[in-house]
């Protein structure tokens, strides 16, 4: 009598308007009952459009073109307000990717859980399916912490309460968007286990949307890979990490750093994903697919059936000579010259608020940057990392300790740095969407430390713009653009382009992969490895993500509550650490696991 | 409508039908052929003096607000880029002037020091720049700690290039706006100063000047009140919808595209 699927999307057309360009071109995709299936793709690809639409929803400015998504019997992209009221929270519930604006701020965390199954009118005892949901979301166990406000959690914590609130009225399925994309890695190993835990013991359904391949592995067991509002592969977990059979799956899969085994360079992907209103004739992939040929351009592949439970979107199934991504370039660790590029020795930072007690942030830190190395910094959030970064970047003034850049004592203050000290130390942040001034364009923000540093004419500075965004692979005609108009790993390009423009010796990385999708935090890095070997710069890599670290960097520095507590080669540090933090961060990392796959196997 | 009302400000002086100045009717006396709108309270042509008063106090009130946004501006931009004792005083400064209203501020420098037009000028700045100021340090407060300030300070930009450079252009369409608000509101304020006589000076004809003068008259020639009073309303309100238009046109021209979107 149960149908094995709980939820299906039947041939879901969504566009932006009914003449207007395709979001979601046919999705079908069935979700198994009592099964976890991820939806996997890049921003942009569609997977929060399919997300929405399981819970009957499709954002202001799409519409259903055609399709639908059966929950039972009923339509969900039919049924009236009222009765997708009743179904939301009681038999679908959904946890969002960004917990900290998806609570309300002025509600204590344990009314807000509870309010959900007042509002569905649920009667007599409130209390056991709340604590039963607290528990499940692993929060801890007290009266006081639900009387707490969002404000006073952490991001982990606020993301647990988002999940307790889906928890509690026991639906029998669960979305959940991203749920850990903005934490650090050992808070997202937490959720993931609580998520895995909690889903086991009350035998929910769930779709788990996410861009990073490696973070799912362990948590789902079905798959389906979107590309430009297309599935284009789906099967069981096993199937498609072991033998994917899409070339946009393989690169999905060569974009994930590996962290234990055979550490390989992880490798991006040419070309931007197609936009919603560009899309091509035939094979959405094609573009950019290295096994391309002329057929595939002529007509949408259909879904061809790759093994029982496991289908592919693309015309070359079952051909042999196939997927070869290129050869896996093992990681060539740099030998530490001697020379170092800037010396941090003592360094202890703190914030001395007015008025209230002052806090120190960093303790007694020491760090060389050699001359063409990459230095990773290491730690969970709160551990000081960007503090450092900001300290030798001279935006910190409360700091003793001394400062060496390029062998000559530097002070602290980028005010009182002479000009070459501050044309050495250049920093990129973490955040693409507001490490450019919205206002100016490409070119304009490039041109103001060639205008500012070396005095460029409006001639000199085009051309030495046109040259630095060919140095971080931005096409030229780029320069026009504003920053509103490019994705976040263009950003991160022109962030880049515009420290470099300073010439620096020093450059220091803030977290500037961690918002991006893995190919394009692939791409980035691969840019990064090249500036080192190239202008032999020394890069100051701060992470929270070893695995990132592991197959970039070639010392690693682990900061833990401001201080280092290990430091040495990366290998060395990943293979055999001696702290708690490093193990800690370690077991964290999420790993497509050590085996090489066929595809990254074999040369050109 | 804004067109029409500067139209006439600036180009009705080529086309009056008669001297403004000179007598050439009854006092109040009724709209005729060669004078459609009548006379004033002393036989001069109401037409010909609406055609040739707008334009000082148009010219007061832009020069005024002009000056008074530049010096706001630069003052909010600063007080919100340093912070600290030099906000707090700059901020409690603005807070002291903003606490009388404008007219009465007006009213005090103009009776104080006497009138001129200089002195109008000097009193649509000090009314305009407070509350310029504490528009734009309000909006420049969340780009002065953004990370493209960060990175210039670290360059060691000097303050006026990372001011100029940087946190002025993400101003740019508030102050668009925000000037549109504060011309308007200086038009009526000149318009109010000479109503009540502390503005231009008899002979010179402007409409504030005509509201105030004709006003005795209103039930016997209405026009003659009417007239400038529509001529002001025309002006300001026809600005603020040109501004409008100016905000939303500038909106789409700089907004986000498909690459931004996060589906």
């Amino acid at each position: 009598m149960s149908d094995p699927a709980i939820l299906r999307f039947v041939d879901l057309d969504v566009r932006t308007s009914p003449q207007g360009s395709v979001v979601l071109d046919r999705v079908s995709l069935d979700i198994g009952r009592g099964r976890v299936t991820a939806v996997v793709g890049e921003s942009g690809s569609g997977k929060t459009t399919v997300a929405l639409a399981a819970l009957g929803y499709v954002r202001p400015g799409l519409v259903r073109h055609g399709g639908s998504v059966r929950f039972g019997d009923d339509d969900l992209l039919s049924a009236s307000e009222a009765d997708l009221q009743t179904l939301r929270g009681r038999h679908i519930a959904y946890v969002p990717q960004d917990p900290g604006s998806a609570l309300s701020p002025g509600i204590p965390v344990g009314r807000q859980v509870r309010e959900v199954l007042e509002v569905h009118g649920t009667d007599a005892d409130l209390d056991r399916p709340v604590v039963r949901a607290w528990r499940a979301a692993q929060l801890p166990d007290d009266a006081s912490f639900m009387t707490r406000y969002p404000h006073q959690l952490s991001g982990g914590q606020q993301q647990r309460v988002a999940i307790a609130m889906a928890l509690v009225g026991s639906p029998e399925l669960l979305v959940m968007d991203e749920p850990t994309t903005g934490l650090d890695v050992v808070t997202q190993a937490g959720i993931l286990t609580t998520v895995r835990e909690a889903i086991a013991s009350l035998g929910t359904s769930v779709i788990y949307v996410s861009h990073d391949l490696a973070v799912v592995r362990s948590l789902v067991d079905d798959v389906a890979v979107m590309y430009a509002g297309q599935v284009v592969e789906t099967g069981s977990t096993a199937d498609v990490f072991a033998s994917p059979a899409h070339p946009y799956t393989r690169r999905l899969l060569a974009a994930v750093p590996r962290f234990r085994g055979r550490v390989v360079e992880p490798r991006g992907l040419s070309g931007l994903p197609v936009a919603v209103d560009a899309r091509p004739i035939g094979c959405q992939f094609a573009p950019r697919c290295p096994d391309a040929s002329d057929e595939c351009s002529l007509a949408t592949p259909d879904l061809r059936i790759v093994a029982p439970t496991h289908a592919a979107r693309c015309i070359k199934v079952g051909a042999t000579d196939l997927g070869r991504v290129g050869s896996a370039v093992q990681i060539r660790r740099h030998v530490s010259s001697d020379s170092f590029a800037l010396r941090v020795s003592a360094c202890t930072a703190g914030y001395a608020a007015a008025g209230r007690r002052s806090r120190t942030i960093l303790h007694d830190v020491s760090l060389d940057l050699p001359v063409a190395g990459i230095t990773a910094l290491v730690g969970q959030s709160g551990s000081g990392k960007t503090t450092l970064g900001r300290c030798i970047g001279g935006l910190h003034a409360a700091v003793t300790g001394s400062l060496q850049i390029g062998g000559a004592a530097a002070p602290w203050e980028s005010s009182k740095r002479t000009a070459a000290q501050r044309k050495a130390v250049q920093i990129v942040f973490q955040n693409p969407n507001s490490s450019l001034n919205p206002m100016l364009t490409v070119e304009e923000s490039v041109a103001r430390p060639l205008r500012f540093f070396f005095g460029a004419s409006r001639q000199e500075c085009s051309a030495r713009v046109a040259e630095l965004l060919n140095a971080v692979q931005l096409e030229a005609t780029k320069a026009a653009s504003y920053p509103a108009q490019l994705s976040g790993g263009e950003c991160q390009r022109v962030a880049i382009a515009r420290a470099l423009a300073a010439e620096p010796s020093v450059m220091i990385c803030d977290e500037i992969t961690s918002s991006l999708d893995v190919i394009v935090q692939a791409g980035i890095l691969e840019l990064l490895g090249r500036l080192r070997d190239e202008r032999g710069l020394a890069m100051l890599f701060i992470s929270h993500d070893l695995a990132v670290v592991r197959v970039i960097a070639d010392r690693v520095a682990i900061l833990d509550q401001g201080s280092v507590v290990e430091e040495g080669g990366v290998d060395a540090v990943c293979e055999r650490p001696t702290s708690d933090t490093s193990s800690r961060l370690m077991a964290a990392v999420f790993d497509l696991g050590a085996g090489d796959y066929p595809y990254a196997r074999g040369g050109q | 409508m804004a067109g029409v009302a500067l139209a006439m400000a600036f180009g009705g002086w080529l086309v009056t039908p008669h001297d403004p100045n000179s007598l050439i009717g009854m006092p109040f006396g009724s709209p005729t052929w060669s004078s459609p709108l009548g006379f004033d309270y002393v036989g001069r042509d109401v037409l010909s003096r609406l055609l040739v008063g707008g334009r000082t106090s148009i010219l007061i009130a832009a020069v005024g607000t002009a000056v008074g946004e530049a010096v706001g501006i630069a003052i909010g931009v600063y007080s919100a880029y340093r912070r600290g004792w030099v906000d707090a005083l700059i901020g409690r400064t603005t807070d002291l002037v903003l606490g009388f209203p404008a007219l009465v501020l007006s009213l005090l420098l103009l009776a104080t020091f006497g009138t001129s037009m200089v002195l109008v000028v000097v009193a649509l700045v000090v009314t305009t720049a407070p509350g310029a100021a504490r528009v734009s340090r309000a909006a420049a407060m969340s780009h002065v700690t953004a990370p493209y300030v960060e990175a210039a300070m670290m360059r060691g930009e000097p303050t006026r290039w990372i001011l100029l450079g940087e946190v002025l252009p993400n101003l740019r369409r508030l102050i668009l706006v925000d000037v549109g608000f504060r011309l308007t509101t200086s038009l009526v304020l000149v318009a109010a100063l000479s109503f009540v006589g502390l503005g231009l000076q008899p002979p010179a004809s402007d409409w504030g000047l005509m509201i105030g003068e004709n006003r005795l008259g209103l039930t016997i020639q209405p026009l003659a009140v009417l007239a400038p009073s529509i001529a002001v309303i025309m002006l300001t309100v026809g600005i603020n919808l040109v501004l409008d238009q100016v905000h939303f046109a500038g909106d789409v021209g700089s907004g986000g595209s498909e690459a931004s979107a996060h589906v």
